[in-house]
């Protein structure tokens, strides 16, 4: 099958048979998955993290990654959920990088909360509720962050969300229900408005 | 279907992933029920939210790195790589520290011997255009950093450098040394940190490092033996993916400890019993 499409242009071979390709040695080909993929990536790690910086180096890593492992690369199964699995390693070892590094920046970011409405109205303000969403996801606790960014940000079928994380599907419905309860919640908080109540002078300026 | 059943059915109803019938079952509870119609319009508006989101975008440098990386690595790889299937291994090269309990003084004494190597190694990448192959934009000026350092360092001060404290100064020398073609007594000293490092990732570095070796019996048993005794999930990973391609009898017998481990972590589980249905 790999034979069949060998004459086709990359941009019209399907993940999967691109990285079987990428495993046979045919590197280039990688360049293909690099162009689908970045992007949807870089969104995962900026979500979770919010480190943009860390975020442009961490898609590096991914695909440094997949080429340095490309030999298991499993013959079933799909290319995305491998590599959000490669992802997920990539970020455990930034985090642990991280908190190494600057050992109490864990705890201004708590710290943070406090002063976060100040923040919040300046984005609301700015009409910037894509600022606020993200601001209400870093409240999340980071395994209920993951699952809502994965299932409901990147949009990825449960079944895959349920085999990245390595969870039931069940366990995947459920947490994506509280996950989507708690990001409700901070939402909302964070832009001043109690659920279903008025919105506040600060949401009156809102020009979007 | 009561108020509990629709609330944990909402997101999917909001977004049509029910089946006709329960999508049918919570529309009915919605008619007659404002709690959960109200609790319906929130998620609305926050899956508005969602959609509206500006899509984080990359850095440009990003592409331009990825490209130049990708490059290289096209180059340095012409052909496929295939692992030795054949058990070509012998034991006569057995590094002497694994089998010595006192392996502190004989990890120091090659880590000694491989200090110069590696001053030689960095010394004379220094100023090539090697740095393509970094494409890592966040450790690019830390390694440039160091290279320098390192080839203007005596042996001694190169020494310190790999027993630095600091974890993060030692990922740096592994990561020179990856990009590399060593020396067995280089290879020696990679295998010494994935032995005995106190750092899980400068393990998992150094593990990362010697893929380029997995053709040798050598490293290959040294690994196997390393991953026995290794406790942090990160680098059994890493490790198992390594050992995935061989066909080493260590690697297998230490892959089936962890299958049959139950206190393993679970992803290590699978990780290892998916390594040996390929072996
Ligand atoms: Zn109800």
């Amino acid at each position: 099958m790999v034979e069949a499409l060998t004459s086709a242009p990359p941009e019209a071979i399907d993940d999967h048979t691109l990285m079987l390709r990428v495993r046979e040695g045919d590197i280039p080909m990688l360049g293909e998955l690099f162009q689908r993929h970045a992007r949807p990536l870089y969104g995962f790690f900026v979500r979770l993290t919010g480190d943009r910086a860390g975020s442009d180096d961490m898609v590096q890593q991914v695909f440094h990654r997949i080429l340095r492992y490309r030999h298991t690369y499993r013959d079933v199964g799909s290319f995305t959920g491998w590599m959000y699995i490669i992802a997920r390693r990539v970020l455990a070892d930034f985090q642990r990088h991280r908190a190494q590094h600057q050992p109490p920046a864990e705890e201004p970011a708590l710290e943070q909360l406090a002063d976060e409405r100040t923040h919040a109205a300046d984005a609301a303000e700015a009409g910037d509720q894509t600022a606020l969403l993200h601001r209400a996801l870093a409240t999340l606790p980071e395994d209920v962050r993951e699952v809502i960014v994965l299932a409901r940000f990147q949009e990825l079928p449960y079944e895959e969300v349920a085999r990245i994380l390595d969870i039931s599907l069940s366990a995947v419905k459920t947490r994506i229900h509280r996950a989507m309860k708690d990001l409700r919640a901070a939402y909302f908080r964070i832009q001043e408005i109690p659920p279903m109540g008025l919105p506040t002078a600060t949401r009156e300026k809102e020009s979007a | 279907m009561n108020c509990d059943e629709t609330i944990l059915l909402l997101a999917d109803y909001e977004s049509g992933r029910l089946s006709a019938a329960d999508m049918r079952r919570v529309r009915e509870h919605l008619d007659r029920c404002p709690a959960c119609a109200q609790e319906l319009q929130l998620q609305r508006q926050l899956d508005l939210a969602i959609k509206r989101e500006r899509r984080p975008e990359p850095g440009a440098h990003v592409h331009t790195a990825f490209h130049a990386w990708l490059e290289a690595e096209a180059r340095a790889m012409p052909a496929p790589r295939h692992v030795a299937a054949a058990p070509e291994r012998t034991n006569i090269i057995r590094v002497s520290f694994w089998n010595h309990p006192a392996t502190i003084s004989g990890f120091v004494a090659v880590a000694a011997c491989a200090v110069f190597a590696l001053g030689l190694v960095v010394g004379s990448r220094t100023g090539s255009s090697s740095g393509a192959q970094f494409a890592n934009q966040q450790n690019a000026a830390e390694i440039a950093a160091l290279r320098e350092q390192v080839a203007s360092m005596s042996q001694a001060v190169t020494w310190q450098t790999l027993q630095q404290p600091n974890a993060g100064d030692r990922i740096q020398a592994v990561r020179v040394m990856a990009s590399a073609d060593l020396n067995p007594v280089d290879v020696n000293q990679l295998l010494g940190l994935v032995a005995f490092d106190s750092n899980s990732q400068v393990r998992e570095s150094a593990v990362q490092a010697l893929y380029r070796y997995a053709d040798r019996p050598t490293v290959r048993t040294a690994v196997a033996r390393a991953l026995v005794r290794e406790s942090a999930p990160v680098v059994q990973l890493a490790m198992i993916d390594f050992l995935a391609n061989t066909r080493d009898p260590e690697a297998t017998a230490a892959l089936e400890t962890l299958v049959h481990n139950q206190n393993q972590n679970p992803l290590v589980r699978e990780a290892a019993t998916y390594a040996l249905t390929r072996m």
